[in-house]
């Protein structure tokens, strides 16, 4: 990200931040729906990350961290929408995930069960997940990131991935016992 | 699933999914922005030409040598020696050069009581507020009280005098507790030249059973002169225009250690006189 460009949006240049709401964009959607696993929400997260953005940019320090900076917004954003929906769900009731499909090919039945544990984890165990293999960042990338520490980086994905291991094996699982049924 | 399956398929899962913005939102977003005022910083100009002259690493280096001065500063401080533990010797009232009288008897570590009669070698009146450790004016100004004596014998210990900040050496001989339970009185005369003979006690001295001076001529030659014993009873230290004596007394009952700073000839005669007195009242006490 060009650094001047950033100091230009700093001192208040909306043509500037154009610029870097356009480059940046779709990467923070791209984040935010992968944690999120919902296009509007994805989008509300975004629109709102860039606003933010703006808004607080005369805050950040160092220009040449504007990414990372801007990474941990959307991923603040996404906590915020998870809460919003997750509160929206209670009071409308919605419909319980779909029952898993009767498709023979693993793959897809276990990239469903992936699907739903992946929704029932907390927002801050997706994060971690979607910095590390969509990102491709390291422990310490995410750490510097998310502004935590290494070690609770390594505990959210540890348990993430039990989490998400477990989801495949139970339905595993229970698709063995039908068929044997 | 071993453990690659189901990395490779956790990876595609959570890589998988939109790429790019609906730029309709970036619009909405832009659209905003247009009527939201920027947060301002307090300090933002100043930091901004920080920023933009990449001092922060400098002044990072800056702040931490000034914390880590202070910290030395304050520890050095710290380090100052404080009151002896022993017993605080009574008050005495003030001795003043140029004043014959003898000292009260000063009680301190030492069981026997010891009676001071400090030469009259003074020439006149001296404020006794400049006779504060530490602004001695007659005395080297660079040089601080903080004496490092180093017997001249190899088997005798290093005594190292450190003086109290406040502890006075003149005016309240009573009131100076140095560290290691030294009683310490100080007189001085300006403008006078270390010593340079030789000097013992009379033969005839109570002293001379068991002490025995000498200046030691190494010493001398770098503008202190050190006086040992063969015991290491007694040490004295001469520097620039004045001298510095400590002395270990012998008595059999304790060690006690006398510090007396003179400058002339007749100063240090007139000390041995007067130690002569000294020992006399511990062999009458």
């Amino acid at each position: 990200m060009d650094s001047n460009l950033v100091l230009q949006a700093q001192n208040g240049d909306e043509h500037a931040f154009a610029e870097l709401a356009y480059a940046m964009g779709s990467r923070l959607f791209a984040v935010a729906h992968r944690i999120l696993r919902d296009v509007d929400l994805a989008e509300e997260a975004t629109q709102q990350t860039i606003v933010d953005i703006w808004r607080e940019l005369p805050t950040l320090r160092q220009a040449e961290r504007f990414e990372s900076w801007a990474f941990r917004m959307i991923v603040n954003a996404c906590y915020r929408e998870t809460r919003r929906a997750r509160r929206l769900k209670a009071r409308v009731h919605l419909l319980a995930d779909r029952e898993p499909e009767r498709d023979p090919a693993r793959r897809v039945a276990d990239r469903d069960e992936l699907e739903r544990a992946f929704r029932r984890l907390p927002a801050e165990q997706r994060a971690v997940l979607v910095l590390q293999y969509h990102l491709g960042l390291s422990m310490d990338g995410i750490a510097d990131h998310l502004r935590i520490s290494p070690g609770t980086v390594r505990s959210r994905i540890h348990h993430a991935k039990r989490a998400l291991r477990a989801a495949i094996e139970a339905d595993a699982r229970s698709v063995g016992q039908r068929q044997r049924a | 699933m071993n453990e690659p399956t189901f990395e490779r398929l956790l990876e595609a899962f959570v890589d998988d999914g939109l790429l790019s913005v609906d730029p309709r939102v970036v619009e909405r977003a832009l659209a905003e922005v247009h009527t939201t005022p920027q947060r301002r910083r307090s300090v933002a100009p100043l930091r901004r030409v920080i920023m933009q002259l990449r001092l922060v690493p400098v002044l990072t280096i800056l702040a931490t040598l000034l914390a880590l001065t202070l910290v030395g500063g304050v520890a050095l401080t710290n380090l100052e020696p404080g009151p002896t533990t022993g017993p605080t010797p009574s008050p005495s009232q003030s001795y003043f050069p140029g004043n014959s009288e003898p000292t009260p008897f000063v009680s301190t570590k030492f069981r026997v009581p010891i009676r001071l009669e400090l030469p009259n070698y003074g020439e006149g009146p001296i404020d006794p507020q400049d006779v504060m450790l530490g602004k001695v004016p007659w005395v080297i100004d660079d040089q601080p009280w903080l004496l490092s004596i180093t017997a001249p014998e190899p088997d005798t210990d290093r005594l190292t005098i450190m003086r109290r900040a406040d502890a006075r050496l003149i005016g309240d001989a009573g009131e100076i507790p140095w560290p290691g339970d030294i009683a310490a009185w100080l007189t001085t005369q300006q403008g006078v030249s270390p010593m340079t003979a030789n000097q013992g006690l009379p033969s005839d001295s109570p002293l001379q059973s068991g002490v025995m001076f000498g200046l030691d001529p190494t010493a001398r030659s770098v503008g202190r002169t050190i006086i040992g014993t063969a015991e290491g009873d007694a040490l004295a230290l001469s520097g620039g225009p004045s001298t510095i004596l400590v002395m270990e007394l012998s008595d059999g009952l304790s060690e006690p250690l006398i510090v007396v700073i003179s400058g002339a000839q007749s100063a240090w005669d007139s000390w041995l006189g007067s130690m002569n007195e000294i020992v006399a009242s511990i062999e009458g006490a």
